[in-house]
């Protein structure tokens, strides 16, 4: 696919003033995929996924584990969850914590279809993605600062935020912390047919790579 | 300050067509004008904090990852359970701060390994040299900074003769041990718990896509006891202990740790069986 087409499925979300100002070079890039596979988005995945899996299994050893800090892309991440107040020793950056885990299992295992298809566009371009159930998220996504008390997610019971979290938000709600998990009831389910996607790009992370783990997570959902 | 409070922008991004987020969440009508903006100085110097803080940490990723296992990363030193958030000048103040006395202490303790490493190569040379003044010296690999495995060592060549003799040599051992250790230290069960037909296992990293025949959960515990037989019924009841033992080197289990096949722990087997 040309490079016109890959810019074609994804948008760049919004960002609160403050945040724009203060951390240069974050962006949200939003994409949406449709769920075309005979399977569910929950089930194992297909044969292909599964090699792809494998392959990459086999292409983390302990010494890029060791070394995976250094490289330029998980790099940006330790030095932005630095400036975020996060200890990127403590909260691991996305691809550090896959490469940790594929260190303790001994190999990458299969989680599911989607879980799968995010964690291969994560090892292959070092850009994490996430998934929300499109038909719940209202309006563009961005990123915001929450506010006191303020729920994350729709669902009833939904955990409440303190101030100043940075936050995944739609027009009406907070949807996900900031590199941690979907909030309850906005995660996609077996029966979810159209997903949104969003990756968070900082900056050190060419717009390109966060484009490309998209565009990957998309194409291996859409193909039938 | 609330999210309802604060001003959302559009990014401006000509390569990507999408520009539709302005006004299409009501956050963007909400958006005051009044929203207090911080002091453009204070603002570069959290700027100027920021891009200490990304030198820092990069400067100690590399120190981290080139030293490795020699030195290891300082212990965190974060909070824990904060989130993520914007911080203010002096949370920023501390973190690079922080950091700035963790690369301090990575640089002493690489001046330091330096040292301890220019010193054994020293010593190293000087075994190599005059064998005969280092009778039995041993000298590991990992003070060297060259691996974790193996030691220089001088031994008499042709073992009591070269004692006798005077005849000294430096050698280097092979490697890392087996994982079990030494054949003679290890404990009798490793040696004969499948010739034996012992339902206890050795303890290995079990193959996940393996791992639902043998009936144990390598994701609630990857490094666990698992009994490999269960993956092959025959093996366990038909064929004798021996090629249990066979089917737990060979068979479903392909990468657990030890599970490469080693004529010998078979032979164990096979004479048992007899």
């Amino acid at each position: 696919m040309s490079d016109g087409g890959r810019a074609a499925i994804s948008s760049v979300g919004w960002l609160a003033r403050e945040i724009e100002d203060e951390l240069p070079g974050l962006r949200l890039l939003v994409g949406e995929a449709r769920h075309a596979r005979s399977q569910p988005l929950t089930a194992g995945s297909p044969p292909d996924v599964r090699v792809r899996l494998r392959e990459l299994s086999d292409r983390f050893r302990g010494a890029r584990a060791v070394g995976i800090r250094r490289e330029a892309v998980p790099g940006a991440y330790r030095v932005f969850f630095r400036q975020i107040g996060l200890d990127p020793d403590v909260v691991r950056t996305p691809i550090e914590a896959a490469v940790m885990e594929r260190m303790l299992r001994g190999g990458l295992l299969t989680g599911g279809l989607l879980e799968d298809v995010l964690l291969i566009a994560l090892l292959d371009t070092g850009v994490p993605v996430w998934a929300l159930d499109a038909e719940l998220v209202d309006g563009q996504l961005g990123i915001r600062a929450s506010s006191d008390g303020e729920p994350l997610g729709r669902a009833s019971g939904a955990p409440a935020l303190p101030a100043g979290r940075l936050v995944v938000a739609d027009a009406s709600n907070a949807l996900a912390v900031l590199f941690g998990e979907a909030a309850p009831g906005h995660q996609p389910c077996a029966r979810t047919r159209r997903l949104t996607l969003f990756a968070v790009q900082v900056a050190g992370v060419p717009t390109l790579y966060a484009e490309e783990s998209l565009w990957m997570c998309r194409s291996a959902l859409e193909q039938p | 300050m609330s999210h309802y409070e604060q001003q959302v922008i559009d990014r401006d991004d000509t390569a990507h067509g999408d520009r539709d987020a302005r006004g299409s969440h009501p956050l963007a009508a909400r958006q005051t004008a009044s929203a207090p903006r911080r002091e453009p100085e204070e603002r570069a110097a959290r700027a100027t904090l920021r891009a200490q803080i990304a030198r820092l940490e990069r400067e100690r990723a590399a120190i981290v990852a080139e030293r490795f296992p020699f030195i290891a990363a300082p212990a965190p030193t974060g909070a824990v359970g904060m989130g993520p958030r914007l911080l203010g000048l002096g949370e920023l103040e501390r973190v690079r701060d922080q950091l700035a006395a963790g690369v301090q202490e990575l640089h002493v303790r690489v001046r330091e390994r330096a040292e301890h490493e220019r010193r054994a190569r020293e010593q190293l040379q000087r075994m190599r040299l005059e064998p005969g003044r280092y009778k039995f010296a041993r000298l590991p690999v990992r003070d060297l900074g060259l691996g974790v495995c193996g030691a220089w060592e001088v031994r008499p060549r042709l073992g009591l003769i070269g004692m006798l003799a005077g005849w000294w040599q430096l050698k280097l051992s092979s490697g890392c041990p087996l994982a079990r250790g030494p054949r003679a230290a290890r404990p009798r069960r490793f040696q004969s718990n499948w010739a034996r037909g012992s339902t206890a296992a050795p303890i290995h990293r079990c193959d996940p896509r393996a791992a639902r025949f043998a009936g144990c959960d390598p994701r609630a515990a990857p490094i666990h006891r698992c009994d490999p037989r269960a993956a092959d019924p025959q093996a366990q009841s038909t064929r004798g202990p021996a090629h249990a033992g066979e089917a737990m080197l060979s068979g479903s289990h392909g990468v657990a740790v030890h599970a490469r096949p080693r004529c010998t722990d078979v032979s164990i087997a096979a004479n048992a069986a007899r």
